[in-house]
């Protein structure tokens, strides 16, 4: 009897005992969620999205001799260049099928700029493997945001990828992880003449990302404006504004709060296009200075740039000719919409690169591509109407050599075609050319390539920092707090460039 | 004999599951929020002690992500549950129409990608979209999402309880289907209906399953990174930025490994504490 109530109690305390394991289980899984999810995203980077493999059924071997006649007003490259003679160990003879593993970000499924550039790019594919049958490409999509990050965690833990594309702007981090190869070797290999047409492009030019990457375009910062919208306003449809009296001036005309209609727009919520396309040129603009050689922010003792976020942030509380709503979008994308919907009558936020986008949207005709009788429909393009009429522009994407590359002589055969001018020359992401050489050509000889000539001329390569897409993040906070939550211009620029200096410099 | 092994065995599973997914990455998290480690020096991290930690404390925009998160636990916490137990109360009731379609439709958010669904819902409030119209018209003023703190705060709040509401309505119908029929019953022999019965019959008896509903959407809304980035951004300015959203920038954009660790290892703490409080107060009731 008395063993029965022991067991009785042994059962009773073993429930007990369950019930608490239970307990603790559920506490420890809750806290396991919150590890994993915490290991997830402080740890490493996640799998590509999507691969597409183009490949040619051939396997041969072949000896490749590459000839490369350019046709154009100024440009010719060394008539007969063997492919040999392009690297430092023998490339012709590619004795088996190599497959070039390309990280890029023109997702044909993203649809609109993204299909068009990646219809182009099959196109690059066939031509160049009909001269290098035995070469395939494998595509890896990325986000156009995570490309640079996914190719430097790829560096680190040893992922394969032979070409990838690559941004300007966090070159010194892509230096400091070494993420791709040194081209030296190869570029001593092309004709001087195509070397300086492409030296010439600001991120070149600068120094920026010589001899990592080959600049593929030339984004710069121009004006946009509705041609209907001004009409409607009573204003001239092809007179834009020309220095910043008349931007507030056209910008309060063609101002409707009723309608939902603003004179402007800026892409002021987006962590990145909040400083790239409004910061940036705003601040060059007015003459003022972002951060220095070693990349620590400076833009609060510059009263230039003072003066220009002042300004900025009239646009929306003194003179009212900008919805904060419309401005603070967090997706820059949604406020280029906008534009095109007509909601905005001038984009302070537009660059050479969506010229091919918006003119798919019917705002002009024979732009981009570039053709020799352009027309403008709905709208129109102009010099950025600042004082020192300097905006942003850098060498686009650029194209390189991964570190982990194993087939560095086939990825350079590739950029090589590419860059051919007759085959660049199509390139839908282009804006304006990144060979200097291929302005010459009758298609740009035009009133809206003439005007971004011009603004390229004036351009400097946007800032170069170890922390770059942190100081994006900054300046975003910074608008944030002046124009919407109303803080004073100078005061908060200093505490921004504080923490951010505090925090990356010590 | 043969129980007492299978016990054991079922403990060593559950010990290994917890040393290889959950505990190994915990320490390693620890590990990393004492480094400086970045995606430049990922095999040779610089040991750096509690900095990390220090100049995360420091940080005025620590405080604030901190706040928000506790801010956005105390609102959507409370309201997804009641708004869980109320819908499963009402589809476990067995006599309403139209119950199969309710139950598909209540479960539509959950199995719905949130980005994709966060760019709809942006569409329609955003300035100049469908629900962002009619509200101004009915309500005389519009809802600012992407500019009003108070506005994005509110859409935030709503979208998290839309999302997690089918979880927990979900989990509250499994706990109130474990109450055995007969208990109903003989509950209602005796005149318990209604309220009364749910109060004193129900509840009781499902409590400890609640809490584990109370639990999940705790640690649902504390680790609520991808749907905040999709429907707000973190933004205006940092206002909907929590502290996961914070660790995920440092983490996946700017690489802070560290620093994003330092943050991870604090939410741990704050999950286990929550958990914790939760346990006890079970127990001593």
């Amino acid at each position: 009897m008395a063993r029965k109530g022991l067991l009785r109690k042994q059962k009773l305390s073993r429930r007990q005992a369950l019930s608490t394991a239970g307990k603790i289980a559920i506490g420890v899984i809750a806290s396991g969620i919150v590890a994993g999810v915490a290991g997830y995203y402080a740890g490493g980077g996640g799998a590509p999205l999507k691969t597409t493999t183009i490949k040619e059924k051939e396997t041969v071997t072949v000896t490749k001799t590459v000839t490369q006649t350019v046709s154009g007003p100024t440009v010719t490259i060394s008539p007969t260049t063997t492919a040999t003679s392009v690297s430092t160990t023998p490339t012709a003879t590619i004795p088996t099928k190599v497959e070039l593993k390309f990280a890029h970000f023109y997702d044909p499924a993203l649809g609109g700029p993204f299909k068009v550039n990646h219809d182009y790019l099959l196109k690059v594919y066939k031509g160049f493997a009909e001269e290098f049958p035995n070469i395939s490409i494998k595509e890896t999509f990325y986000p156009w945001d995570q490309l640079d990050d996914k190719m430097m965690v790829a560096k680190k833990v040893g992922i394969p990828i032979d070409l990838c594309m690559a941004s300007p702007q966090v070159w010194l981090k892509h230096r400091e992880v070494g993420t791709f190869k040194d081209l030296t070797p190869y570029l001593k290999t092309l004709p001087k003449s195509l070397i300086d047409s492409i030296m010439w492009n600001p991120s070149w030019r600068f120094k920026a990302t010589y001899p990592e990457g080959i600049p593929m375009n030339l984004h710069v910062s121009i004006l946009v404006w509705r041609r209907d919208l001004f009409e409607e306003a009573g204003l001239d449809p092809d007179v834009g504004p020309s220095n910043i009296d008349d931007l507030i001036e056209f910008a309060k005309k063609t101002t409707k709060p009723e309608k939902g209609q603003y004179g402007v727009a800026m892409t002021l919520g987006d962590k990145i296009q909040n400083f790239q396309l409004v910061f940036v040129p705003f601040v060059w603009g007015y003459g003022g200075e972002i951060v220095d050689e070693e990349g620590k922010a400076v833009f609060a003792d510059s009263p230039e740039a003072v003066e220009a976020v002042k300004e900025i942030n009239d646009l929306f509380n003194k003179y009212k000719v900008a919805s904060k709503e419309e401005s603070f979008i967090p997706d820059a994308t949604e406020v280029w919409k906008r534009f095109l919907e007509g909601k905005h009558a001038i984009n302070l936020s537009y660059f050479t690169g969506l010229l091919a986008w918006y003119e798919s949207e019917g705002m002009w005709k024979g732009i981009a591509p570039p053709t020799e009788h352009p027309v403008y429909l709905k709208a129109r393009i102009g010099p950025w109407p600042l004082p020192t009429g300097y905006g942003w522009g850098h060498g686009g994407w650029h194209l390189c050599i991964h570190a982990n590359s194993k087939h560095p002589d086939e990825a350079w055969e590739f950029i090589k075609y590419w860059i051919r001018p007759e085959v660049i020359a199509d390139y839908p992401d282009m804006g304006i050319p990144a060979h200097r050489d291929l302005w010459n050509k009758p298609v740009y000889q035009t009133e809206p390539y003439r005007i971004m000539f011009q603004q390229a001329e004036k351009v400097k390569p946007l800032p170069t920092s170890k922390f770059y897409y942190e100081l994006c993040e900054q300046t975003k906070y910074m608008f944030y707090e002046i124009i919407i939550e109303g803080k004073p211009v100078k005061e908060t620029m200093k505490k921004y460039q504080d923490t951010f200096n505090r925090k990356y410099y010590g | 004999m043969l129980k007492s092994i299978r016990s054991h065995c079922g403990l060593a599973i559950l010990l290994s599951y917890y040393l290889i997914f959950i505990g190994v990455p915990a320490i390693s998290l620890f590990y990393f929020s004492l480094t400086d480690i970045t995606v430049s020096n990922l095999t040779n991290p610089t040991f750096l002690g509690l900095t990390n930690y220090i100049k995360m404390v420091s940080e005025e925009r620590f405080v604030y992500n901190l706040l928000f998160t506790f801010e956005l636990v105390a609102y959507v916490v409370p309201i997804t549950f009641l708004m869980g137990l109320v819908f499963a109360l009402f589809l476990n009731s067995g006599k309403l129409f139209l119950k199969p379609i309710a139950s598909l439709l209540l479960v539509l958010p959950w199995v719905t990608p949130i980005v994709a669904w966060a760019m709809s819902v942006r569409y329609l409030f955003a300035p100049g979209g469908p629900y962002s119209i009619l509200l101004e018209k009915v309500l005389g003023f519009p809802l600012r999402i992407f500019s009003d703190p108070v506005g994005s705060k509110i859409f935030l709040m709503i979208n998290l309880v839309w999302i997690s509401a089918p979880q927990a309505t979900l989990f509250t119908i499994s706990a109130l289907s474990s109450v055995p029929r007969s208990v109903i019953e003989a509950a209602r022999l005796d005149g318990a209906y209604g309220i009364s019965l749910f109060r004193h019959i129900i509840l009781p008896l499902i409590k400890e399953k609640l809490l584990i509903v109370l639990i999940l959407i705790i640690t649902f809304t504390i680790m609520a990174a991808e749907a905040i980035l999709a429907f707000t951004g973190g933004g205006p300015g940092f206002v909907t930025e929590t502290l996961a959203v914070r660790m995920y920038t440092e983490g996946r954009m700017f690489h802070n490994f560290g620093y994003a660790s330092s943050i991870g290892v604090f939410l741990l703490i704050i999950a286990f504490i929550l958990g914790l409080m939760l346990l006890l107060l079970a127990k001593e009731r």
